[in-house]
């Protein structure tokens, strides 16, 4: 089945068609009725929590449109304009805000890049660099909540969504810290005479005058909003997805920074990248269902506790193996996959699911940067308008920093279980 | 499109894209109307439980729009060419092998596409039989199973119209399309 499986792939054949398809072709030896795949299909996408995926789409589209991403980049440059090589910071400090609310990383990169990107070709960094710090801070769009691949593995394993929130808050942090220090080494080396250019006149990022500062106010208020709902108990995480959309619809339209057929645009894109994620979630099912069906996961589980009675040693294959999958696979459709294929296992070595949770999805967004199947990176060299090659050799710097990080969230259990410990 | 796309080729797939163009149109309706109906009907649950307002459950509108989304929404990632997929062959050097490789994705989508409208239909009927409901609003199964082999259906025309185009060396999409 595998080999199908990647042939399929190879092929260029949708990973939502591939994963139905080997089994659809194979229905009989994998005990699938062929008369109700359409209602396992049904039953997996009338789940409350998918709705956020397409909300928060929506939403960061229509925050790019209305111009809320523009004052959330305004409010960071000036936060540190104190730093050296502050544009870099800013960009980190921005993909950040921008995941605190979207929860999707190729949004961040997409919209970032585009704000942020040629204030620091400006300033004299080498395109490379922007593209590759582009590429790696798109990934606190997942990793600080909210975030669509942990409200996925959360809807598939069946553990709290609000918890895996809350677990991922402290990792997403240290992400941050962590490439802003890998940025202040590197950004020495990365700019043209070793420091920022100076950039004559009346930017756009300025912030002058009290109505200036007056306009981020909304953009600032955003996150409390979508964050302060949901642990308030307020919202529902997939509620707060749609808050955000309807606030940010309301934004652009009180402003009148975005046409009305501006907004139809914006519509019409966040549909066609929801339908292409919800496509994977609604068809790999078929995938994950068959193999629930030859309890595949409970195989692994006891294959995998007889190898070692290890959890560190499991915990360590499972990385290796997740960082593998995430160069291949799309970030959905492996959470979908290798969540509840691993999540039984690992708790049968006493791994708490929100901690593993953490470990899956941290791994598969490394995968975001590491080619083939590298989707910020691509989105990063193409809203930067950098080739790839230079764009990778400088991303090498930030993909050590996030194994560091990695690692510590596998091995220190507290960083990611940090909640328990305090409410 | 752009007219230069649309304009090449023989007429009668000049036609055929022209028609593919006004189905693609109508797949961007019902994804735009199914975002807006999930939006405002997951908004009017969170204003109504907020205020303590008496409504029945709208959010439950917002799921049922998923399925539209999902399925009108696949058919037109076929036509975008937006699918999610590993898209090695598609940067070969051989002109040739990135047809042929384009040509066997497409027929895979329609053999997938064939299953899903057979068993759509037979869920359809099976709905119909057992009146089956959601629960909040009783919005009937059957319309939300019958997207099913009308998403289908229209995925094996943007299908078909693609292998067209690659045996008739035309480009399917323009750059700025596929960007947007």
């Amino acid at each position: 089945m595998i080999g199908y499986l990647l042939l399929l792939l190879l092929v260029g054949v949708p990973v939502g068609v591939a994963f139905s398809l080997v089994i659809l072709l194979n229905a009989e030896a994998w005990s699938v009725s062929l008369d109700f795949v359409g209602q396992t299909t049904l039953d997996a996408l009338l789940n409350y929590p998918f709705l956020a995926i397409p909300l928060f789409i929506l939403g960061g589209e229509l925050m790019s449109r209305g111009g809320l991403t523009r004052q959330l980049v305004k409010f960071s440059t000036r936060m540190l304009r104190w730093s050296s090589a502050s544009m870099g910071h800013v960009m980190i400090v921005a993909s950040a805000l921008m995941g605190a609310i979207t929860g999707s990383s190729v949004a961040a990169v997409a919209a970032i890049g585009r704000a942020i990107g040629p204030e620091m070709l400006k300033r004299g960094y080498k395109p490379g660099y922007v593209g590759a710090l582009n590429a790696a801070s798109g990934l606190l769009g997942v990793l600080l909540p909210p975030s669509i691949p942990l409200i996925l593995y959360g809807a598939a394993v069946g553990v709290s969504i609000t918890s895996l929130f809350l677990a991922t808050l402290v990792p997403g942090l240290l992400f941050t810290v962590m490439f802003m220090v890998v940025h202040s080494f590197r950004a020495r080396h990365v700019l043209e005479g070793g420091k920022e250019r100076e950039v004559d006149g009346d930017h756009a990022l300025s912030l002058k005058t009290a109505k200036e500062w007056f306009a981020l106010v909304p953009a600032l208020f955003m996150p409390v909003l979508v964050l302060g709902g949901i642990y308030s108990g307020v919202f529902t995480p997939t509620e707060a997805a749609a808050v955000a959309a309807l606030y940010a619809l309301f934004y652009a339209l009180v402003t009148r920074s975005e046409s009305f057929s501006g907004l139809g645009d914006g519509f019409a894109r966040a549909a066609a990248s929801s339908a292409a994620v919800m496509f994977i979630i609604g068809f790999t099912t078929v995938f994950n269902r068959a193999l629930v069906l030859e309890q595949v996961p409970q195989q692994i589980a006891t294959y995998a506790v007889g190898l070692t009675d290890s959890a560190l040693v499991f915990l360590l294959a499972v990385n290796l193996m997740l960082l593998l999958v995430g160069m291949f696979m799309e970030t959905s459709a492996a959470t979908l996959l290798m969540g509840p294929l691993l999540a039984p296992a690992a708790v049968q070595y006493g791994i708490d699911p929100i901690h593993f949770g953490l470990i899956v999805v941290i791994n598969i967004e490394i995968g975001l940067l590491t080619p083939p199947l590298a989707a910020n990176l691509y989105v990063a060299a193409l809203v930067n308008r950098i080739p790839l090659v230079p764009l990778i050799k400088q991303l090498t710097w930030f993909i050590v920093a996030c194994l560091a990080c990695l690692l510590l969230v596998t091995y220190v259990p507290q960083v990611s279980l940090w909640y328990q410990y305090v409410f | 499109m752009t007219s230069s796309s649309v304009n090449r080729g023989p007429l009668w797939l000049r036609k055929l894209r022209a028609l593919e163009r006004k189905a693609y149109s109508f797949e961007k309706f019902v994804c735009i109307v199914s975002l807006v109906v999930m939006t405002f009907a997951t908004g009017y649950v969170v204003m109504t439980r907020n205020l303590h307002l008496a409504s029945p459950n709208y959010g439950e509108l917002g799921l049922a729009a998923l399925i539209p989304l999902t399925l009108v929404g696949g058919a037109m990632c076929t036509y975008l060419g937006s699918h999610i997929s590993v898209e090695i062959m598609q940067v070969a050097p051989s002109r040739f092998l990135r047809g042929i490789t384009e040509v066997a994705a497409a027929v895979f989508s329609i053999v997938f596409a064939c299953f899903y409208i057979y068993s759509g239909v037979v869920l359809v009927e099976e709905f119909r039989y057992t009146g089956d409901k959601l629960l909040d609003l009783g919005t009937p199964l059957w319309v939300l199973a019958a997207f099913f082999p009308v998403g289908m259906g229209l995925m094996i025309f943007h299908c078909i119209v693609r292998i067209l185009c690659v045996l008739a060396g035309v480009p399917k999409y323009e750059e700025s399309e596929v960007a947007a």
